[in-house]
């Protein structure tokens, strides 16, 4: 317990304390000169991870942001004389811009097509650099001084680390600016990427149409992700320009792209530390693999670690180990290899490649997220334990607010859907009364998902309205729908799988947060009561379906079963005057069938109304207030329960022969 | 013809079955019960070498398949008709079945006759041979539903496991699925079912076992487990 407490508390500091001391220990300009570098790749890196780890998109076109905020500061001082600190917010601005520029191909397109969208983009603005002469002159570059904020020079006997030359003193401050930068930075994404922003970018990666159902609009987080990504991306682009005191279109071409790609990778995506890492990587290995000296240190510590690791693997595996032995064998032939080269000059950049590619093969994970797996294999005590949340017990979990609207909750008028040639939906109209529970069934392919998703404003319905609480709804999008309070689960199940259980349920509470941006990023009081009280909420909504025991398990762990209850769970968070369950029962097992008819009857004392869609006749039989029966998109039958299980066209298109088949 | 012992598997940190044994003999059907989470679909996954098991083996005609990738599992003659169909959807039917065969064109085993077996599923399955140019995803859920069915017998497999057949399907599909399933069984087609109708399961199966929190509660005879009180009580629900 204290081990850990040290360790989380202890983690940040010894890391400040580390950025403090480095120019002491660093006395060579040269290598000062890269920390820097280091330090402003970091900060476009945890930018990129936003965009990369999170929201799962590659981008190839973050070296063009970083040109973006280089040229913002260079052409402001070159055109208008505007210095330093003016142009570190502009140039966060203006790739800002930009970065909405590069979102709005992604709203369209996803995976391998948007990473070529931005190779474009990346391509196509170091061309405008090119070109642009007047602005930016051309393939000449423009030339920036390092302006002297603080003469420290006074100091110069007092402290005999620092040589207190004008050059080494500039190299000292600027390191000591972009560090306070890439602290500044660390501490906003953090908090960005806990809220519920971070828990929206990652449920847009994991199911976007879900996340448009739960309210949390793919649009908008999309955006966001990407201003956010570019805005770090132009303030590192600033602060590099300030550094390398001279920028040309060349220096943010296509390779530095990949290098920042390959850096997330590496050093390990979805962690502050990873990037970082990362930035060290590709900043430092290439100019270390310059001496022959410590190329052998490094491929002989690497050799040592991979022969210990084997050697585990060797006792702990017993059954993998010629798969196992591969990797060692190649860490020993590098180690041979750097052993017998001469001059690595000539292979010093194949030699960085083939290391990199053996992370990436390797571990799949990054760096950081395969030290995490080591950690909690060995010192399981180490590892983080979710802090006990407790269920907020005052309030109930579920609550609807019960409205009268003409006695019709929802109204769905003579709707049709026409996908080609094919009418999924053929002149439906369908009634809900408020506090009932409606049931839609019908044969497989007879409209009934169909008709959820028009619900939902998945599909815009050809023909048609849909009214709820008196409204139109039709042309809404589907995220507006969830506000307006119609929550619905999946036929096939759509949870964010790599969230927790909580988090999945905190993306449906997404509604109840008020905080802006900036509230978040300053980590104001009121994100931080608004995130208690979702916490709490979403405890006792796990509570609710019985799954608070798992709240800190990855969605993807759960068996299927208790995966429906979970996305009901997270369709209540919500607090939806209208629930619409598609299939709920569908793979689940008698005791478990009993469970979730339990669950829906409380929530309809909580006062809620359902569309049930079911195939479980003793569910729908049971729980039913009205029945509708679809077939071939059209309305064959309506009524009571009973009614409808008895009439001749609904035994014929749809129970069969006998009417309990179903159990 | 498949007996597993003492499996223990999994995914990550999450332990599902805990050493788990059973038996499969040649030409029965053999049904898997139990609650959701009990390690159903695990064990069929562990059984196809879709998750590696931990410990424990698993063998096929008295060869070894433990640790085995999954396609080469299925060479050997396993066939997995997986839960939610998971058809190739934007394939035709007809390709879709061939599909199935195609560890027979590469295996050790004998290839035999594809055409013919092609022709015998659309005499078992009737609606595939009326939609056998029509893309799979297309089909409605009990018409996928067979063409999973279809498209593992295609292997000519020594055993087929059948997840979940049922799932999702309206109540006249059920009853067709099961009457299909009884079809196959008079074919002496060896099968490993895993269903959530319990009930109907039993009703069909020669032998059954209940699985509670991945190990073995009980076995027996179908139909003694049907008759058994507490499994009545548990699993088959309030019984029609």
């Amino acid at each position: 317990m204290l081990a850990r407490r040290i360790l989380s508390a202890g983690g940040p500091l010894i890391g400040l304390a580390i950025l403090l001391v480095l120019p002491f220990a660093v006395t060579s300009p040269y290598y000062l000169h890269l920390t820097v570098t280091i330090a402003i790749f970091s900060i476009l890196l945890l930018g990129l991870d936003v965009v990369f780890g999170y929201t799962g998109e590659v981008s190839i076109g973050h070296a063009a942001l970083l040109g973006i905020g280089a040229y913002t500061a260079g052409c402001l001082a070159m055109h208008f004389g505007i210095g330093f600190w003016p142009a570190l917010p502009l140039a966060i601005i203006v790739a800002s811009v930009f970065g909405v520029v590069l979102a709005l191909p992604a709203l369209r397109v996803t995976g391998p097509y948007l990473a070529m969208v931005t190779l474009a983009f990346g391509t196509i603005v170091q061309i405008l650099i090119n070109e642009m002469t007047d602005l930016t002159n051309g393939p000449l570059g423009i030339k920036l001084t390092t302006p002297l904020f603080l003469d420290l020079r006074w100091l110069g006997d007092t402290i005999p680390l620092f040589d207190m030359s004008l050059k080494r003193m500039k190299e000292v401050e600027y390191y000591y600016i972009t560090a306070f930068a890439l602290v500044l930075t660390l501490i906003v994404i953090n908090r960005i990427l806990a809220s519920h922003l971070g828990r929206a970018f990652e449920a847009l990666r994991d199911s976007p149409i879900a996340s448009d159902c739960m309210g949390v609009s793919v649009y908008k987080h999309k955006v966001l992700a990407f201003v956010v990504s570019a805005g770090l991306a132009g303030l590192a682009g600033a602060l590099f320009a300030y550094s390398e005191q001279y920028i040309a279109p060349n220096n943010f071409g296509f390779e530095l792209s990949v290098q920042f790609l390959l850096a997330v990778t590496v050093g390990g995506r979805k962690s502050r530390l990873g990037p970082i890492l990362g930035a060290v990587i590709i900043v430092f290995l290439p100019n270390l693999l310059s001496d022959i000296e410590l190329f052998r240190y490094i491929a002989g510590g690497i050799a040592l670690i991979a022969v210990i690791a084997g050697a585990r693997a060797f006792v702990k595996d017993p059954e993998n180990r010629v798969r196992n032995a591969i990797p060692v064998v190649l860490c020993l032939a590098f180690f041979a290899f750097s052993l017998l080269l001469q001059k690595i000059t000539d292979y010093k950049l194949a030699v960085f490649g083939v290391m990199i590619l053996f992370v990436v093969y390797y571990l799949p994970e990054g760096i950081v997220g395969f030290l995490k797996r080591a950690v909690a294999q060995l010192w399981p005590s180490l590892v983080q334990t979710h802090a006990v949340i407790h269920a907020d017990t005052h309030g109930k979990a579920v609550t609807a607010t019960h409205e009268g609207h003409d006695g019709v909750l929802l109204h769905v008028d003579n709707v049709v859907m026409q996908f080609g040639g094919l009418r999924a939906l053929d002149q439906v109209s369908i009634e809900v009364k408020p506090g009932t529970i409606h049931g839609l069934i019908g044969p497989n392919g007879s409209g009934k998902s169909t008709m959820m998703n028009v619900l939902t404003g998945i599909y815009v319905p050809t023909m048609g309205a849909v009214r709820f609480k008196g409204q139109d709804m039709a042309g809404k999008i589907s995220s507006d729908i969830a506000g307006e309070g119609i929550a619905r689960t999946f036929q096939n199940v759509q949870l964010f799988a790599e969230l927790t259980l909580i988090e999945n349920v905190l993306v449906g509470l997404h509604h109840t947060y008020q905080a802006t941006f900036a509230e978040v990023a300053l980590g104001l009081p009121r994100i931080r009561r608004e995130e208690k009280a979702a916490r709490e909420r979403a405890m006792s909504l796990l509570h609710f379906v019985g799954l608070a025991d798992l709240a800190n398990e990855e969605a993807r762990n759960l068996p299927y079963g208790k995966q429906r209850l979970l996305e009901i769970a997270r369709a209540l968070a919500l607090d939806p005057a209208l629930l619409l369950l598609d299939e709920p029962a569908a793979g689940l097992t008698a005791p478990d069938i009993k469970h979730l008819v339990d669950i829906i009857k409380k929530v309809r004392h909580a006062g809620l109304t359902i569309v049930l869609i079911e195939h479980h006749m003793d569910v729908v039989m049971g729980l039913c207030d009205t029945v509708t029966v679809l077939d071939f998109g059209q309305k064959i039958a309506e009524g009571k329960p009973a009614q409808v299980q008895a009439d001749a066209r609904v035994i014929e298109a749809y129970l069969g022969g006998v009417a309990t088949a179903a159990e | 013809m498949l007996e597993v012992n003492d499996l223990v598997a999994g995914y990550g940190k999450v332990k599902v079955l805990h050493g788990l044994s059973l038996k499969v003999e040649e030409g029965r059907l053999v049904t898997l019960i139990g609650s959701n989470g009990a390690g159903k679909t695990t064990t069929l996954r562990a059984i196809s070498g879709m998750i590696a098991p931990e410990s424990g083996t698993v063998r096929l005609g008295g060869e070894d398949l433990t640790g085995l990738p999954s396609f080469k599992i299925t060479k050997k003659g396993l066939a997995h008709s997986p839960e939610g169909r998971r058809v190739f959807p934007t394939q035709s039917v007809k390709d879709n079945l061939l599909l199935g065969a195609f560890p027979r064109l590469t295996g050790a085993r004998e290839r035999g006759d594809v055409e013919g077996d092609l022709d015998r599923m659309f005499t078992l399955f009737p609606r595939l041979a009326e939609r056998r140019a029509q893309l799979a995803g297309t089909l409605s859920g009990g018409e996928q539903q067979m063409l999973a069915m279809a498209r593992a017998l295609m292997l000519n497999p020594r055993v087929l496991l059948l997840d979940e057949p049922s799932m999702g399907l309206a109540p006249r599909l059920v009853a067709e699925v099961f009457a299909t399933i009884a079809r196959l069984k008079d074919e002496k087609i060896t099968m490993l079912l895993v269903e959530q109708f319990a009930a109907a399961a039993l009703e069909v199966a020669d032998f059954g076992y209940v699985l509670e929190n991945g190990r073995v509660a009980a076995k027996g005879p179908a139909e003694a487990l049907r008759n058994d009180s507490a499994v009545r009580a548990a699993y088959l629900g309030h019984a029609h």
